[in-house]
């Protein structure tokens, strides 16, 4: 016989009665909140949460009336019951799982079925049969990109040269499927597998008389997808240069795979690329893609695995050719869930085609192409054992490292100092663990850009706070070195009537919030200015600004090696300083030289230092503070080796793959129902009734 | 047979307490839903604000409990100006700024949103001291 329920339990009871959408809401909110900052919670946290929501609850936050709250919060012993109620409550009716010790955890229905789509779209997207459609003869692919891409350039011969483990890539990833990953570090050729993707397919069209299909692009943060469209616009441009080339009876550095005559054909039947958006804004319209269009989902290791259910749920549905770039062990999505995880984990069961890139081709030194590996390799079991800390080789490497300019061939000279030697004068070391971290960067960075105007560069901090601090100081030191100049100063009122302000000189790295709200113009091949389009510029792109004209009142600013103009008011309106990256940002980003800021707060992990030591291509220059990492490279390898921003999620993979199995569990509003309410059953409010029969209606 | 036990490193902060790692695992892991980038959507910075109000509950979870298994004491009478008292302090305010009903939040500007992510992450700044503070016992909590 079950226990008479308190007084302070009733009345918890009939509250949770009359008030089920709230309770309801309340439950989803506080669920969804817990299942953001990690897939589980135990009764104990959910517990803790749903009294912090009922402790923080305001008309303003939650949108309830001031006496729907008052009638729950006024009495504090009713509060405690109502909390200890829904919790038990949301208990039974939510998917469950055990911890590492045990412990019965929960999660979401929202989650489960996420993670449940995204197995059986996957597993349906691979069986499907592409109803022979080889993309080609893969050897001829791998020697035009080797031919139109500069990005598979090894040596200082300035010869395209493909390498034999990048073709064997390419043949995997171009094996006929719906549903194709590539998985790999950072630099290790995934966008050109993009490109080679394009190049495939067109030509396996054009030269079997089937319709050249749409291709689309995206990633999950607007900079990813803006980025990958460009990227696969290459082999366009790319083909450009190359027929130009041929028309002026220039040499190339190989023999053409095809005629000038088929090139221009093959050139001209290159679909545009469109897409760009982030993937969620791109899932709002994808029911517009047809069957047999071609998506390229880059980055996919931050899709949280909402997104990525609706993703192949769409996909599957349509008929659409899914090709995912991404590596699960750079920075994870910042939602609940890992969809790349996931699909990677259960690759052999569901018979998905995967590719794992384990080259770098960024980094031009053989040795830290290596390192990249090696700390992407990183496990805190290894420590201690100098065979296999494959995070000490690396630090260590760079830290001994020391980098002394370029040589004549716009190579990174450097000298590898071993204990003893003598350091070369004037030289950088890869990584230092130094008092000043901040104020030895910006003298470097100073002098690099005086010295080499022309070689591209990022500056990086580990957070968004010291991101910003370091811009303010190295902007400051730009000025007073004349490295930034013609500064001007802009001023406005905003809608709010607040003013507002930004100073901007020749010499600065800019960012816009909305560019497309701007009238930019670029400069064609032809050296005159015409429209710009709507993907040639995004928000997170870094523009510097090169130019401005008195007369017009107009900044010329520069991406890449492309030139644009707009009116410098405007521009400066919605523009920000964006020299220095967080981490996070700088994700993607490809450049000569790599400058890398870790103030005392440390803040690193294998995440970030997988990111910060990958975006150079000739030179890395690491500026650590001592004060963070006392015992330098021990102290710095010991966080490099753990994931420290997430968990790894092989072990929340498992308890999903428990929950699975989990049957079905009563429904929150089927338990509400159900309480224990006292002798006299009460009645539902009218209110309540008509509610529900709007509902119904 | 003795137990080993167990010493979470984080870098800065070395502890041996499963409770006081468990909150800076959560700062570690939040310090990613706290960074945003200029064009992202109301949609995405309110998945983040989520997070944020999420990890502050977890936080405060596991702060009771160790509380509860190191000094007997519950979160709601430790003394006050204690380091316990003062984390507590900062994680309230920091679910004060974060919570909010979804349906609400997707109504608010970008701006206020990261204006309370901004907060959010001053207030996560100051707890790795303070929990390392209270785990080398420099606290009278009752």
């Amino acid at each position: 016989m079950s226990e008479k329920p308190t007084r302070a339990q009733l009345e918890a009871n009939r509250w949770l009665y009359r008030n089920q959408d709230f309770a309801q809401k309340l439950a989803q909110n506080v669920t969804g909140e817990l299942t953001r900052s990690g897939e589980f919670f135990s009764e104990k946290v959910l517990t803790a949460a749903l009294k912090d929501a009922v402790d923080n609850l305001t008309t303003e936050n939650s949108g309830l009336s001031a006496e729907q709250i008052n009638e729950l919060t006024s009495d504090p012993k009713k509060a405690a019951a109502v909390v200890s109620t829904l919790s038990g409550l949301i208990r039974d009716s939510s998917p469950s799982a055990k911890d590492k010790n045990g412990n019965d955890v929960y999660t979401t229905q929202e989650i489960v079925k996420a993670e449940q789509d995204i197995l059986i779209h996957a597993k349906a997207m691979a069986e499907r049969s592409t109803e022979g459609q080889p993309f080609g003869d893969t050897e001829s692919i791998q020697t035009a990109i080797a031919e139109v891409d500069g990005i598979i350039q090894e040596g200082s011969d300035g010869k395209y040269v493909m390498r034999q483990e990048y073709k064997e890539l390419f043949n995997s990833f171009l094996q006929p499927s719906y549903l194709q990953i590539a998985n790999g570090p950072p630099g290790c050729g995934k966008s050109t597998l993009a490109q080679g993707l394009i190049y495939a397919i067109v030509k396996d069209a054009t030269e079997h008389g089937k319709p050249v299909p749409n291709f689309y692009a995206t990633a999950p943060s607007a900079k990813a997808a803006g980025g990958i469209v460009d990227d696969m616009k290459g082999v366009s441009e790319n083909c450009g240069k190359i027929l130009e080339k041929m028309d002026k009876g220039e040499e190339l550095v190989r023999d053409p795979v095809m005629s000038a005559e088929d090139l221009r054909a093959f050139s001209a039947s290159l679909p545009e690329i469109k897409g760009g958006k982030p993937l969620d804004q791109m899932l709002e319209n994808i029911e517009q893609m047809k069957p047999g269009d071609i998506l390229v989902l880059d980055e996919a290791g931050l899709a949280g695995a909402v997104s990525m259910a609706r993703l192949l749920k769409a996909a599957d549905k349509q008929g659409i050719r899914l090709f995912m770039l991404g590596d699960n062990l750079q920075i994870p999505p910042s939602m609940a869930g890992n969809g790349l995880d996931e699909l990677l984990m259960m690759q052999k069961e569901l018979g998905i085609k995967t590719t794992e890139l384990e080259i770098v081709l960024r980094q031009r030194d053989k040795a830290e192409a290596k390192w990249t590996l090696d700390l992407r390799a990183g496990d805190p079991k290894d420590e201690g054992n100098p065979e296999k800390d494959r995070v000490m080789k690396a630090l260590n490497g760079y830290s001994h490292r020391y980098y002394t300019g370029f040589d004549k061939n716009g190579k990174a000279e450097y000298k590898d100092v071993k204990d003893g030697e003598e350091i070369p004068a004037g030289s950088t070391p890869g990584l230092q663990f130094i008092d000043d971290p901040h104020g030895r960067l910006i003298s470097d960075y100073i002098e690099f850009r005086q010295k080499y105007p022309s070689r591209s560069s990022v500056v990086m901090a580990a957070t968004d706070t010291e991101a910003q601090e370091l811009l303010g100081k190295l902007r400051g030191g730009m000025v007073k070195a004349g490295i930034v100049h013609d500064v001007q100063s802009f001023k406005w009122t905003k809608e709010d009537g607040k003013e507002a302000g930004i100073e901007v000189g020749i010499g600065d790295t800019m960012m816009l919030g909305n560019p497309s709200e701007l009238k930019i113009m670029k400069k064609n091949s032809q050296g005159q200015f015409e429209a710009a389009k709507a993907d040639d510029i995004t928000s997170g792109d870094q523009l510097e600004i090169v130019g401005y004209d008195k007369e017009t009142k107009q900044f010329t600013f520069k991406k890449g090696k492309n030139e644009f103009t707009c009116d410098a008011k405007a521009f400066a309106a919605q523009a920000k300083h964006g020299l220095v990256l967080p981490l996070y940002e700088a994700q993607g980003a490809s450049r000569d030289r790599a400058f890398m800021a870790v103030s005392e707060a440390g803040h690193m992990d294998k995440v970030h230092t997988g990111v910060a030591f990958s975006r150079h291509e000739q030179q890395m220059s690491a500026y650590v503070s001592k004060q963070a990492y006392p015992d330098g490279v021990v102290g710095f390898a010991k966080e490099v080796r753990e994931f420290s921003t997430r968990k790894q999620l092989y072990s929340d993979g498992k308890k999903m793959a428990e929950v699975l199995k989990d049957p079905g569990k009563p429904t929150l509003q089927s338990l509400l129902q159900t309480l224990e309410i006292g002798d006299k059953k009460e009645k539902i409010p009218t209110e309540v009734i008509k509610q529900k029969i709007l509902k119904t209606k | 047979m003795t137990e080993e036990k167990r010493i979470y490193d984080f870098g800065n902060y070395v502890t041996a307490s499963e409770e006081l790692a468990e909150i800076f695992f959560c700062l570690k892991k939040m310090a990613s839903v706290l960074e945003f980038s200029d064009d992202e959507t109301v949609d995405a910075l309110v998945e983040k604000q989520m997070a944020v109000s999420g990890y502050a509950s977890r936080m405060k979870s596991s702060l009771s409990d160790f509380l509860e298994r190191a000094y007997h004491a519950e979160l709601d009478q430790v003394a006050q100006g204690s380091f316990a008292a003062k984390i507590a302090e900062n994680l309230n305010e920091m679910k004060k700024k974060t919570f909010y009903f979804r349906e609400i939040a997707l109504q608010l500007p970008a701006d206020q949103i990261k204006a309370n992510l901004r907060e959010a992450a001053r207030l996560a700044g100051g707890l790795p001291s303070m929990v390392a503070a209270l785990d080398a016992g420099e606290d009278e909590v009752k």
